[in-house]
């Protein structure tokens, strides 16, 4: 069963970074990009920790805390891109994955101890951002918006699925229960980017 | 305690309610967007309207003033030229026939001298003769004194710029026009008794500083009231300084108001 999750995963992974790279190819688009490396990096810390565990039983949180915090650095890029008014003080939002991670590493876990804390503070963050995005939608480009709407509803589930990260950790039975319905989530915002990018509309 | 399936059932329930949840909220947005598109529409639509009904009062304007030069032209100017044509040709044919007509000749030259008085007539009505001959400094004086005579109880001029300074005719006319709207407007709704006008040179800048007793307008009013107003007068008054890179500045205190003109004589708008 397992197998059959991850494979769905990787193979749902694979679809948006390989849309990404053809409509790039095709049309340059900053926002996309950075969409992009976001799948990028997601794919690429779910395929080495995969065949790291698998193959030399290494530890594989030091990947996950390195991958959130790129993913958020990337996602705070993308809103304040989109927000064109960007102050000061928005821009030191970067500054909060970093602080997170180095808080989580240095001080109240280890880089080899998992990532709990940075993953909760990551989808709180980006689904707040997108939020704000939402309430001053006119901001956004048309373009955009379905995106935005997307990410907005993915991360609001996963910032309530990571709330529990710690007891699927102890209980598999739980995990087993539970994951299945957030992979569905994560399935369904794979395909709805692919099939954004694919869309005869964008191109 | 809770069993591991009510665990996942409730973090399940979560989940979807974390999805629906946001659902709720993009659709809100979404139709905060169309009541924000919409507005901005109606607002759109209202803005054009009013530019059209500006536009049509200005062409209106234009038209019954070309229809007055027009009708000026033609029954004064145009009827004393075809009887000097007439004559012309009259004295033409007696030539041809070998006879000379000296007294129909000096009746040409009369209807033309006519024809040329009757323009210099228009022309004055035209534009702000007065200003053009005796120089902006007079004419203001003139147009203050004229317009406030019988409505306040004093009004005066005092200037301090030198005999020497040369105003460019574009500034001059501009300057004239826009003050004289301001005295428009102070006698229409200020209702003040005393009026004073000051004009000085400040470095490069021509200043203008009009003084009254009546109800006074602070800045703010003057930005709110061009905004919400549609008023040509004001209009006008926006449009002439933009040609001449002028600034209006309007100051209240307890007992007076003041309005300030200042121009650069050295940087116009062509």
């Amino acid at each position: 069963m397992v197998t059959i999750y991850l494979f769905f995963l990787f193979v749902s992974e694979l679809f948006p970074v390989v849309a990404g790279f053809i409509f790039l190819n095709k049309k340059y688009d900053f926002h996309i990009q950075l969409l992009t490396a976001w799948f990028l990096v997601r794919f690429l810390t779910d395929t080495i920790t995969y065949l790291l565990k698998i193959n030399f039983e290494l530890s594989v949180f030091p990947f996950y805390h390195v991958s959130i915090l790129i993913e958020g650095v990337i996602l705070i890029y993308f809103f304040v891109s989109i927000n064109k008014n960007s102050t000061y003080i928005i821009k030191t939002l970067y500054l909060i994955p970093i602080i997170i991670f180095l808080m989580e590493t240095l001080f109240f876990s280890s880089i080899f101890q998992t990532n709990n804390l940075s993953f909760i503070v990551y989808n709180c963050l980006i689904s707040i951002l997108l939020l704000t995005l939402l309430i001053k939608i006119n901001k956004v480009d048309y373009y955009l918006l379905p995106i935005v709407k997307a990410f907005f509803v993915y991360h609001s589930v996963s910032f309530f699925y990571s709330l529990f990260e710690t007891f699927f950790r102890i209980n598999s039975e739980l995990m087993a229960i539970v994951y299945p319905v957030f992979l569905l989530f994560i399935l369904s915002l794979n395909l709805f980017y692919t099939f954004y990018l694919w869309s005869p509309r964008k191109n | 305690m809770v069993s591991t399936q009510e665990l996942a059932v409730l973090i399940i329930t979560g989940m979807l309610f974390t999805f629906f949840l946001g659902f709720g909220i993009i659709l809100f947005a979404q139709k905060n967007r169309k009541i924000q598109e919409l507005s901005d529409q109606l607002l759109q639509e209202e803005k054009a309207k009013n530019e059209v009904e500006k536009l049509q009062v200005a062409l209106e304007t234009q038209e019954t003033e070309r229809g007055h030069i027009a009708r000026m032209l033609h029954d004064d100017v145009g009827a004393i030229l075809s009887l000097a044509q007439k004559n012309i040709l009259f004295i033409q044919k007696q030539a041809k026939a070998g006879v000379f007509e000296h007294n129909s000749i000096e009746v040409a030259r009369d209807l033309i001298q006519e024809s040329i008085n009757q323009l210099r007539q228009i022309n004055k009505g035209l534009i702000p003769h007065y200003l053009l001959k005796f120089g902006l400094v007079k004419a203001l004086e003139r147009m203050g004194t004229q317009k406030t005579a019988g409505f306040i109880q004093s009004f005066n001029f005092e200037t301090q710029i030198p005999h020497n300074l040369i105003v460019s005719e574009q500034i001059m006319t501009q300057f004239f026009y826009v003050t004289s709207e301001l005295i428009t407007n102070l006698l229409k709704h200020s209702f003040p008794t005393i009026i004073s006008m000051a004009l000085k040179l400040e470095g490069n800048q021509l200043l203008l500083i009009i003084k009254h007793d009546g109800i006074a307008l602070s800045q703010r009013d003057y930005v709110a009231l061009s905004k919400e107003s549609e008023n040509l007068g004001l209009e006008n008054i926006r449009y002439r300084l933009n040609l001449i890179n002028g600034e209006l500045t309007f100051k209240r205190n307890a007992t007076q108001g003041e309005i300030t003109i200042a121009v650069s004589i050295e940087n116009v708008n062509s």
